[in-house]
């Protein structure tokens, strides 16, 4: 671990080397480890420490961005020099604000120290343990087990100065029975946190309830969403609508709607990376102080997430999430939020008469933009469920759906939220949707 | 550079590792791009650091560094080999690599014009040149960029292999969005996925002439929104060139990676319908289909001279008169079939394994000429340019999407339809396909975005068609 003090005397000798007008460091450091497990025993197990540093210089309207990895007083003094050339190279951008000033941070969860020193022997332990029991039950498990130590520092010559260290776990497991599979995720911001056994689990249990799978045909049919399917429609949705860009470039489905209704009125959305459930972010790799952004209150639109530069075009102020400059695909957010409703998922499938319970997506690709229609596969866990019960498993299908209109029909949000990780930390509740298109089957 | 090599070396086998190599590796990058008229990026970066890999009681440890200093090389050999102990705690058996490797050489990307010799202004005013000619009232979004790649590894191993390298990428490429009535319509060039790559020089880029086709692009992407939806049926459909390169990368290369057969990957990226019995009597595709690996290709994106475990590079069948012929592989994973390597070793960077890989994955050159194709195709859809991408785990079942599509008429390229889709299931797409262009049609396709792995790795891989015809899919509109 770098810490605070050894960062802060990196990002001072970047902001003293720098002949800018401006100048912003940023200071991205990790120490992380994963072990890998596929039929049922460890197969890679690796770790890596880096730490990047990326100086933005700018004068007048020009900037320019070095980044690398050597921390020396002559590495450092090199990327100052070297982001000073690129940026005296470009021509006026005329929409460029310049670098924004000092801020004030929220006080969010800090880096756990037995996630950070945690040994390979433990993540061996906790990983080979769901091997050995995978074994045992003539299962053949495959996953990775992950822990890391993240840091993240920003000075910039306007008087930004940030520092946040903070730790990941992570353990994601397919276990499969012959015909079948199951998925268990999890995500905590500590080892100790990481309920891996859970996780495994519920892949176990998918798997053998998965056992031979019948065909279903491709057609229109409600589905129950667990939370990491659900969060595959919030990824889409945040990627193609959420961001400032799209909507500033009119791709977004929001574009021109604001204060108007666009989606079902039982759906709130908003990104809160300060949420405590989450991996909190305290700022964004600007330094500018993150905020809750409602983005869908009671399925009308309210707002897209800014960072400095959108924010500047947009005459608003940035919303703290700015990603790594330069950054041309602008802002987006980062820990979405699914509003939980009041029904228990256990409620939602009794309440179904017949219906796919989908555990999660696979491959999925955005079709068509501005009805976010994207196309995937099921895996890891499909059933249909017939008067409110899972009867059998079914094989897996294809389905090209618009989540837009999905998420424009009478859906049902369940209440428990779980972390899911594909796509940022989000907070996700199971989600029922009526009419859900499944377009191809796999018949090989 | 050869001094930490040796010391990580030394260090691994002194805590107890029967086997140890080391890549140290500088890359250097440097990436422009334009937005609407204006340079929204410019970007120089540099990495440096270097990963050991061991086998310590029969089992794989890993780890790596960005502090080249030989205390550090000392630290984590050890860790690497601590790692390793830790993963023999749950082993079934010792790791093989087969036969020794014993490597020794250097290699360099053959360029004419050093990209990086170029200066910043020629590249930015190249951009904005193509970004100026895509605006139209409709194109609400202009967007061109440029990259340019060198990376020097020198890999050395406790068996005696010892190899330098340095490849040079060149990548650019434009696209715009244009926005009518509740649609948005997209056109690239001269790929998608932002642009075109190979280990070329800059003479590349020159060579593809981006404000040249900027205009025709624009207009087609105006022209896309008034369109009509391609209509569903089951037809006759010809790939255009960078459409079915991305079909042999998703539906061709993945699935012929030996990791992902053995299980490796089952848990992120998935299996692979090819299983090992397949091989050498499984029915991939038509008589007419050879699909081969091959590293050695002037200019593929997936071009070296060694793999990252210092295996030379080759070429060699993946599918022989259209059946099942061979894998792409690593040493471990060639071991568990009794061969040797076939060289498809690759690790994204210094802090990242070597996993299977695609190399260069080509279909091989048929014998039409493409004016005949179109005129012997009446009736059909030419589909080209990727949208989107999206297969099963399996790598059976796919749906790919294109920018474009037009109706085939009177041997020319005629009605214009928008939001094309194409489904089908892979051994039988293969099955279908009744004709391939020759040679003079065939082309290199980099794709710098192939995913897989965890941590995850992105490889920068190349894939060789000519323009091909396949019979019965099933097309229509994706939306």
């Amino acid at each position: 671990m770098l810490g605070r003090e050894k960062a802060q005397r990196v990002l001072e000798m970047a902001l003293a080397a720098s002949k800018a007008e401006q100048t912003e460091a940023v200071l991205l450091a990790h120490d992380s480890s994963l072990t890998r497990f596929a039929r049922n025993t460890i197969h890679q197990n690796v770790s890596e420490r880096d730490a990047t540093l990326r100086v933005r210089a700018v004068i007048g309207h020009r900037s320019g961005v070095a980044f690398g990895n050597d921390l020396s007083r002559e590495g450092i003094a090199g990327l100052a020099e070297r982001a000073l050339a690129v940026a005296q190279l470009q021509p006026e951008d005329p929409q460029f604000p310049g670098l924004p000033g000092r801020q004030r941070y929220q006080q969010v969860r800090a880096a756990d120290e037995s996630t950070a020193n945690c040994s390979p022997e433990r993540r061996a332990r906790l990983a080979g343990s769901l091997c050995r029991r995978c074994a045992s039950m003539g299962l053949n498990a495959a996953g990775a087990l992950e822990t890391g130590l993240h840091e993240l520092a920003i000075a910039n010559s306007q008087g930004v100065e940030a520092y946040h260290a903070y730790t990941t776990a992570e353990i994601t497991t397919v276990v499969m029975a012959g015909d079948s599979s199951g998925y268990g995720y999890a995500l905590a911001g500590s080892i100790d946190g990481l309920d891996v056994e859970d996780a495994g689990q519920r892949a176990i249990e998918k798997a053998v309830r998965g056992r031979n799978p019948r065909a279903v045909p491709a057609g229109a049919y409600t589905v129950v969403l667990e939370p990491d399917a659900a969060s595959d429609i919030l990824g889409s949705l945040a990627y193609t609508s959420f961001g400032a860009n799209s909507f500033e470039e009119q791709a977004s489905f929001m574009a021109g709607h604001l204060g108007e209704p666009v989606l079902a009125s039982s759906v709130s959305i908003k990104d809160d990376p300060l949420a405590p459930d989450t991996i909190p972010m305290p700022f964004d790799y600007e330094g500018v102080a993150c905020r809750p952004v409602p983005i869908i209150e009671k399925g009308v639109a309210r707002g897209v997430v800014h960072d400095s530069y959108s924010a500047a075009k947009a005459r608003t102020a940035s919303t703290g999430h700015a990603l790594p400059a330069p950054n041309p695909a602008g802002p987006l957010p980062t820990h979405l939020v699914l509003e939980p409703g009041a029904v228990s998922f256990s409620e939602m499938i009794a309440g179904l008469k017949r219906g796919l319970l989908i555990t999660r997506f696979h491959y999925t690709r955005i079709v068509h933009q501005p009805t976010v229609t994207v196309t995937g596969m099921t895996r890891d866990g499909t059933f249909w469920v017939e008067n409110g019960e899972i009867a059998y498993p079914v094989r897996n299908l294809r389905f090209t759906e618009s989540y837009v209109a999905a998420l424009q029909r009478p859906i049902t949000i369940g209440r428990e939220t779980r972390l899911c990780g594909e796509f940022g930390p989000y907070l996700v509740p199971p989600v029922l949707i009526p009419e859900f298109k499944f377009t191809g089957v796999t018949d090989f | 550079m050869r001094d930490l090599a040796e010391r990580a070396l030394n260090s691994a086998q002194v805590y107890g590792a029967s086997y140890a190599d080391v890549r140290v590796v500088e890359e250097t990058e440097q990436s422009v791009s334009t937005r609407n008229g204006v340079v929204r990026a410019v970007e120089y970066g540099q990495s440096l650091g270097f990963g050991i890999r061991v086998i310590a009681d029969g089992a794989w440890g890993f780890a790596s560094s960005s502090r080249l200093q030989l205390e550090e090389a000392e630290e984590i050999a050890r860790r690497a080999v601590d790692i390793a102990r830790a993963s023999a705690l749950f082993k079934r058996e010792d790791v093989s690599l087969g036969e020794p490797v014993l490597s020794r050489g250097q290699y360099r990307t053959p360029v004419q014009e050093d990209p990086f010799a170029v200066s910043l202004e020629e590249k930015i005013s190249l951009l904005l040149a193509a970004d100026a000619a895509m605006k139209l009232p409709q194109v609400t979004s202009r967007r061109a960029s440029l990259v340019a790649l060198r990376k020097k590894t020198l890999f050395a191993s406790t068996e005696g292999s010892l190899v330098e390298q340095e490849i040079i990428e060149t990548g650019a490429g434009i696209e715009c969005l244009a926005v009518g009535h509740n649609e948005v319509q997209k056109r690239s060039y001269p790929n998608s996925f932002g642009r075109n790559q190979a280990t070329r020089g800059f003479e590349f880029v020159r060579q593809m002439d981006l404000p040249g086709n900027a205009e025709r692009v624009a207009e087609e992407a105006v022209m896309l929104l008034s369109a009509p939806p391609c209509p569903a049926e089951t037809t006759t459909v010809i790939l255009g060139p960078t459409q079915l390169a991305l079909q042999l990368h998703e539906s061709c290369g993945h699935p012929a990676e030996l990791d992902r057969a053995l299980g490796s990957e089952a848990a992120y990226a998935g299996t692979s319908f090819l299983t090992p019995d397949m091989l050498g009597k499984f029915r991939y595709g038509s008589d007419i289909v050879n699909i081969t690996a091959d590293a050695t290709i002037p200019g593929g994106l997936g071009t070296y001279a060694y793999d990252d475990e210092g295996v030379p590079a080759q070429r060699c069948y993946l599918v022989k008169d259209g059946v099942f012929q061979g894998y792409l592989t690593s040493r471990e994973t060639a071991a568990r079939l009794g061969q040797p390597s076939n060289g498809a070793a690759r690790a994204s960077s210094w802090n990242r394994i070597p996993l299977v890989r695609m190399t260069n994955v080509n279909l091989e050159p048929g014998t039409w000429r493409f004016d005949d194709l179109l005129a012997d195709s009446d009736g059909a859809l030419y589909l080209e340019m990727n949208y989107s991408w999206s297969i099963d785990d399996r790598r059976l079942n796919f749906q790919f999407g294109t920018e474009i599509a037009r109706r085939v008429s009177g041997g020319r390229l005629g009605q214009l339809y928008r939001n094309a889709v194409y489904t089908g299931i892979t051994p039988q797409f293969w099955a279908s396909c009744d004709a391939i262009c020759n040679g003079d049609h065939w082309q290199v396709w980099g794709t710098p975005n192939c995913g897989k792995g965890q941590p995850g790795q992105v490889a920068h891989v190349g894939h060789g068609v000519a323009p091909a015809r396949f019979r019965n899919v099933q097309v229509r509109s994706g939306r």
